[in-house]
């Protein structure tokens, strides 16, 4: 197992590099620079002003020698200093990431709590009443934009009830800031996330949990003499939960991309909200680094799968 | 890229019902149903928060100057007054400077602060703190490391290029700048302009000099002082800033008497929200970013007041005079009549917003009035004799012939997809040209930077030539934000300017500009004549094709009382014209 | 002889649906006494699964039913009981192993986990006790290496050891009847030998009965004590061993007969019976073989001919013979 996670972990390395050339490439290509994105076209002396910072910002280099630069600054996390925040990017990224991440971390709790035995106890009782209603209701919710049920859901929790705060990342008063005010405002866009990706794992669930039914070796647990709850905790759910790892390593990663217009729609400070932002204001340092942690997420997230794969499927762990 | 946008639609019709549901319920109130903007005879009352919302986050770059971002500088405005206020009608009055005198040259003005202006701290508000921020405006630290945007703020004044050429230190060395007390100074500007004061020092926020000068000015954007400052000249002061939000409190010394308000809170709220927010008293303002669409959803809430006001500035049509197409002046004003502005304004803006036939919007004190200028009213048939005059033949096929190249014209047409409404102005545009016989092609919307590009390289003599034979008519839509002086050489309008878009090199033009900031413009009566003339100039050559100004929508709780000299709209470019410290909100 | 170990009377499965009746199983009788090997042989889809999942009370859910018919074992009738009660019954007294011993063993637990819990669920033994006898019972099937192969898993062992697993696994409880559903169908034929011999051994180690599916008379011919022949979810002859092969008297048995390969002919002829098998969802009226047999009267498409004794012990459902 050891050796098996080493081998994907130095696999991932060429697909890093192929990721941080790729980014330079594009951001490089990009219409507008960030030198003109940044200058007010009215300032005299223009010219003079974009060679300086040029200059400063080493742009004059040949194209491959700015690469190497900026690899070897974002290695040690020097990763820039935004044109927009005034920040060092790595100071921006930070609390960005951590908000997307306790995000991420709820809406998966929350997807995976009711998600899963909502599909298994369709796939118990197949064909009910409760199979029909869940499968509707999860087919309605999963084909709702999701954006549009965060805004009904603002309008029920946040505007008519006030239960929960329809903005922001923190709040104000004595509380701001802490956990505790940080959790009471992701709770919401989570919701907003859980319910969506919430569809997806009853029906992944039902639909695997239905299949493994069918299966020779479920047939062989009942002709055992085990009790209907036993083969279904022991050798249904098991191998059902084989294609479930696949979607909870997309999930993960996804989470670093954050759900861009989600947390728009939240003016929720996370990772796509910054991105976002950085976009529209052609923030590149920003850019280059949020593309670059989305790839090394989106990587992770293929790894923890596959290692989960590993985990629930012997036949994978011994090949 | 449809699929999504379709969803968003989709969203915002669903936005847009919410509101009125919420409008349907809505919360009891508004016994007296003042009107944002108008009088109040009730008695004011201290304390109370005021929570205001803005569709974009704020940068934590509270200095003055620091942050180019409009809703950074909302903020800090509540902490940093300006030398002088605004007024209605977008006037200058004096404010921490409470008089001013020009030197018989008109070079040079003498300003005398307020005695009673203090920092939050106690010290006075001096002559030095002014030097102070003008040094800092035009150091090349400010434009190179901090990367400032408002070096122009100091530009005019005699000595700012010594000092950005790293010459000088400071225009007290210059002769730019001259300490006569404490609280009186003199500035000396390179020449003799009648606008010069009001585009650069008039809006100038001093900052404390006793409090940064110990800190290296490269080190300021790291400071603490700018993310939260604690020193401050202005109505409130900053008692706590979150990523999200920034909280304010009311400034006891304040020169102009303690706020009423003792509590302004500042968050980041979408467009989409921001309704139900108002609607259930959660948002007590909402600033820039009100949808158009939501209007009258807006005003039907009980509790809120909402107004559309046009915004101070333009959306235009652009396109290059140096194109032999577009010299003959029949042939742009026949685009002028060509164009249905007012279904635009309908169709993409319900009806809100005001059509422009000058570059000087209305709500200016220099906005030159309708009966002077020609009104290019949507009319086809005008539109198409005038095209007919100018020589443009329509072919067999109904489309006209470019008298130029003798084959069917062809124009292009390009806009920024930064804003979905574009697209909608773009395809109007196009179908209106189109039924007077002027082929456009529409190109696919492109990034704000690229089109900015795509335009300014344009003025590249080879390219020139090059777009002149390629037989293609190139326009383009953007908008301008104005600033509060009608300046015609803030807004691009000489030559060579690096905001002349369109290559507009008139020399009556240039003589008629000249005219708004000569010697004799210092009299404000023959300023204002003199911008009406050029207007009226412009309105008749049509350099660009102006469409209109777009609606400005503010909505307030009235709970919220605000003085009827305070009018609630296009916040945009007005800094402290809107007195917040006069405000006060009825208690709950 | 003593008292039959299982006793089918009238068993009937149906796979009922909205719009069809599929009749699977339809009046089976058949007896199974202590000890006796019992092959049901018959062509693919006559219902020989469904009678033995029909045993197991194991009918595909929901449409499968069992609609009517006793199923009589150890003088309990096993449709009556709860399903609770069945459970004690299924892998302990009765216990059963299918055909494709590649995908009856599930993938993702070790051989030894999955022969301990049936000894955790009907013996009560703790885990390691019930691990011990789990090694115990390999080896006694011929399983090498046991003590390793406890902590492997299916995909890791070949389909011969697989089966035996599976036997192990069956065996484990000491049953009163195995039921095996052609076990070695899926194996090459000297591994099939020794899966063959290994249950005739474990009959005469453990006393067990055999119910043996299979649809190789060779095989029929090998284990036999009694042989069911079944045709379209029918009984059509029931009979020792020894007397089928030496006489068998329904038209269906005899083609089957005709279609066994001989071993000394390389080539492998088939006779093959000409037709097809009417559809379980439409029997006709009369003889389900009818439209197939060469001896087939007028009268035989009319009336469903009795399953009648011809000779003593002898039993064909045919009225011509
Ligand atoms: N799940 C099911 N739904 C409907 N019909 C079924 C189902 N399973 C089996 N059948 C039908 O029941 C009949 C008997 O099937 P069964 O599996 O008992 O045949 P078999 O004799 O075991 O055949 P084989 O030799 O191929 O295993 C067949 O006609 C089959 O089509
Ligand atoms: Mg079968």
């Amino acid at each position: 197992m050891g050796t098996y996670i080493v081998r994907r972990l130095l696999g991932m390395i060429p697909m890093l590099f192929a990721i941080t050339v790729f980014t330079f490439l594009m951001m490089h290509a990009a219409p507008g620079n960030a030198i003109d994105a940044m200058i007010n076209p009215s300032i005299r002396d223009i010219e003079q002003l974009k060679e300086h910072l040029r200059e400063i910002n080493g742009l004059n280099d040949p194209l491959w020698l700015q690469y190497v630069h900026w690899l070897e600054h974002f290695v040690v996390g020097n990763w820039g200093f935004s044109f927009n925040f005034h920040e060092p990017v790595i100071d921006l990224i930070g609390p960005a990431l951590a908000n997307t991440l306790l995000l991420a971390v709820v809406a998966e709790v929350l997807t995976l709590l009711f998600g899963i035995p909502i599909g298994l106890y369709q796939a118990r009782h197949p064909y009910s009443k409760f199979d029909y209603t869940a499968s509707t209701i999860s087919f309605v919710l999963y084909s709702v934009p999701y954006y549009i049920l965060a805004l009904l859901l603002i309008y029920v929790f946040a505007i008519n009830l006030q239960i929960f705060p329809a903005q922001g990342a923190t709040g104000t008063g004595p509380l701001a800031g802490t956990f505790i005010d940080h959790l009471y405002h992701a709770l919401l866009p989570a919701l907003s996330i859980a319910i969506a990706n919430m569809a997806v794992y009853t029906r992944y669930t039902r639909g695997a949990m239905l299949e493994v039914i069918r299966k020779d070796f479920t047939r062989t647990a009942y002709a055992k003499g085990l009790s209907e709850g036993r083969v279904f905790t022991k050798h249904v759910f098991r191998n059902a939960m084989i294609p479930l790892v696949t979607q909870f390593g997309f999930d993960i990663g996804s989470f670093a991309g954050g759900a861009i217009i989600l947390e728009g729609l939240f003016q929720y400070q996370g990772m796509g909200y910054l991105t976002i932002t950085s976009v529209n204001n052609r923030d590149y340092t920003v850019i280059m680094a949020t593309t670059v942690l989305f790839a090394v997420c989106v990587l992770l997230g293929n790894l923890i799968a596959d290692i989960l794969y590993a985990v629930v499927d012997p036949r994978i762990r011994y090949n | 890229m449809t699929k999504f946008r379709k969803r968003n639609l989709a969203a915002m019709a669903l936005a847009a019902s919410l509101t009125a549901l919420a409008a349907g319920c809505g919360a009891a109130g508004g016994a007296n149903n003042t009107a944002a903007g108008t009088a109040d005879n009730t008695k004011p009352v201290d304390g109370g928060t005021l929570t205001i919302g803005q569709w974009q986050k704020f940068n934590q770059q509270f200095i003055p100057f620091m942050d180019s971002s409009l809703y950074t500088a909302n903020i800090t405005m509540e902490a940093f007054d300006s030398l002088f206020n605004i007024d209605k009608n977008l006037n200058f009055v004096p404010w921490l400077a409470q008089s001013y005198q020009w030197s018989p040259d008109k070079k040079t003005v003498t300003i005398t602060l307020r005695s009673d202006a203090n920092w939050s701290d106690g010290q006075p508000i001096t002559s030095d703190d002014v030097l102070f921020t003008m040094d800092y405006l035009a150091s090349p630290t400010y434009t190179n490391d901090l990367q400032g945007q408002y070096e122009s703020l100091v530009d005019p004044v005699k000595g700012s290029d010594e000092i950005l050429a790293g010459k000088a230190k400071s225009f007290a060395d210059t002769g730019g700048f001259h300490k006569i007390s404490d609280k009186k100074f003199s500035i000396t500007f390179k020449t003799a302009d009648a606008a010069a004061l009001w585009y650069s020092i008039a809006t100038l926020q001093p900052i404390p000099k006793h409090v940064l000068q110990n800190i290296p000015m490269k080190d300021w954007l790291t400071s603490d002082y700018d993310k939260m400052p604690t020193v401050v000249s202005g109505p409130y002061k900053f008692t706590k800033v979150t990523t999200d939000s920034v909280e304010m409190q009311a400034n006891p010394n304040y020169w102009a008497g303690k706020p009423h308000i003792q509590t302004v809170i500042w968050k980041t709220v979408t467009p989409d929200v921001a309704p139900g927010l108002l609607s259930s008293g959660q948002l007590d303002m909402y600033l820039n970013g009100l949808k158009a669409r939501d209007f009258q959803n807006l005003k039907a809430l009980n509790n809120v007041n909402a107004v559309a006001e046009p915004e101070f500035g333009y959306e235009y049509l652009g396109w290059k005079l140096w194109q032999k197409e577009l010299q003959d002046v029949r042939v742009r004003q026949a685009i002028a009549y060509a164009i249905n502005r007012q279904q635009m304004l309908q169709g993409i803006y319900k009806g809100l917003g005001q059509i422009l036939n000058s570059p000087i919007p209305k709500g200016s004190w220099a906005a030159a009035p309708d009966s002077e200028l020609i009104n290019y009213n949507y009319d086809p048939n005008k539109a198409n004799q005038l095209l007919d005059e100018a020589g443009w033949k329509k072919d067999a096929n109904g489309w006209r012939i470019d008298p130029v190249t003798h084959q069917e014209a062809q124009f292009v047409l390009d806009y920024p997809s930064n804003n979905p409404d574009r697209a909608s102005e773009a395809e109007a545009i196009a179908q209106d040209l189109q039924a007077v016989g002027l082929k456009v092609k529409l190109d696919p919307p492109m990034d704000f930077n690229a089109l900015l590009k795509k335009v300014l390289t344009t003025n590249d003599q080879q390219l020139q030539q090059q777009m002149n034979q390629s037989h293609q008519i190139y326009l383009w839509i953007m908008a301008w934000g104005l600033s509060t002086d009608p300046d015609p050489r803030g807004n691009g309008w000489t030559y060579p300017n690096a905001n002349n878009l369109q290559d507009w090199n008139d020399p009556t033009n240039e003589q008629l500009i000249k005219k708004t900031y000569d010697v004799a413009a210092f009299d404000q009566n023959v300023r204002k004549q003199a911008l009406i003339e050029w207007q009226k100039y412009f309105n008749q050559q049509w350099p660009a094709m102006i469409l209109y100004s777009r609606p400005d929508i503010v909505a307030v709780n009235k709970r919220v009382h605000i003085p009827q000299d305070d009018v609630l709209t296009s916040m945009q470019q007005f800094g402290p014209y809107i007195n917040m410290f006069q405000w006060w909100v009825s208690p709950q | 002889m003593a008292e039959p170990l299982l006793a089918i009377q009238n068993l009937k499965t149906y796979f009922i649906s909205r719009d069809s009746t599929v009749r699977a199983v339809d009046g089976i009788d058949l007896e199974v006494y202590p000890r006796q090997v019992v092959c049901i042989v018959g062509e693919s889809g006559c219902g020989k699964s469904m009678t033995s999942l029909s045993i197991m009370r194991l009918v595909p859910k929901p449409k499968g039913k069992i609609v009517d018919g006793q199923i009589v074992f150890q003088g309990r009738d096993l449709l009556k009981l709860s399903e609770k009660a069945m459970t004690d019954v299924r892998g302990n007294e009765i216990s059963m192993i299918f055909q494709e011993p590649m995908t009856a063993l599930n993938p993702v637990l070790t051989i030894g986990d999955q022969i301990t819990e049936v000894l955790v669920r009907h013996r009560n033994m703790n885990k390691r006790q019930a691990l011990a006898k789990a090694i115990e019972m390999l080896k006694r099937v011929g399983v090498p290496r046991a003590e390793q192969i406890v902590h492997e898993y299916p995909h890791q062992l070949s389909g011969g050891l697989r089966q035996r697993v599976m036997i192990a696994m069956a065996m484990v409880c000491e049953p009163k009847l195995l039921i095996a559903d052609e076990p070695t169908t899926a194996l090459d034929v000297t591994i099939q030998a020794q899966v063959l011999e290994l249950m005739r051994q474990l009959r005469e180690d453990f006393n067990t009965a055999i119910i043996l599916i299979t649809h190789d008379l060779g095989v029929v011919a090998e284990m036999a004590d009694h042989v069911v022949v079944m045709y379209a979810g029918q009984v059509v002859e029931s009979v020792n061993a020894d007397e089928l092969f030496a006489e068998p008297l329904h038209p269906y048995t005899q083609g089957l007969m005709a279609s066994i390969p001989t071993l000394d002919e390389e080539k492998e002829v088939l006779y093959s019976i000409p037709g097809t098998v009417p559809d379980a969802a439409a029997f006709p009226e009369g003889c389900r073989f009818a439209s197939r047999c060469p001896l087939a009267q007028p009268s035989c498409f009319e009336k469903m001919p009795e399953l009648r004794e011809v000779k003593p012990g002898h039993f064909v459902r045919c009225d011509v013979v």
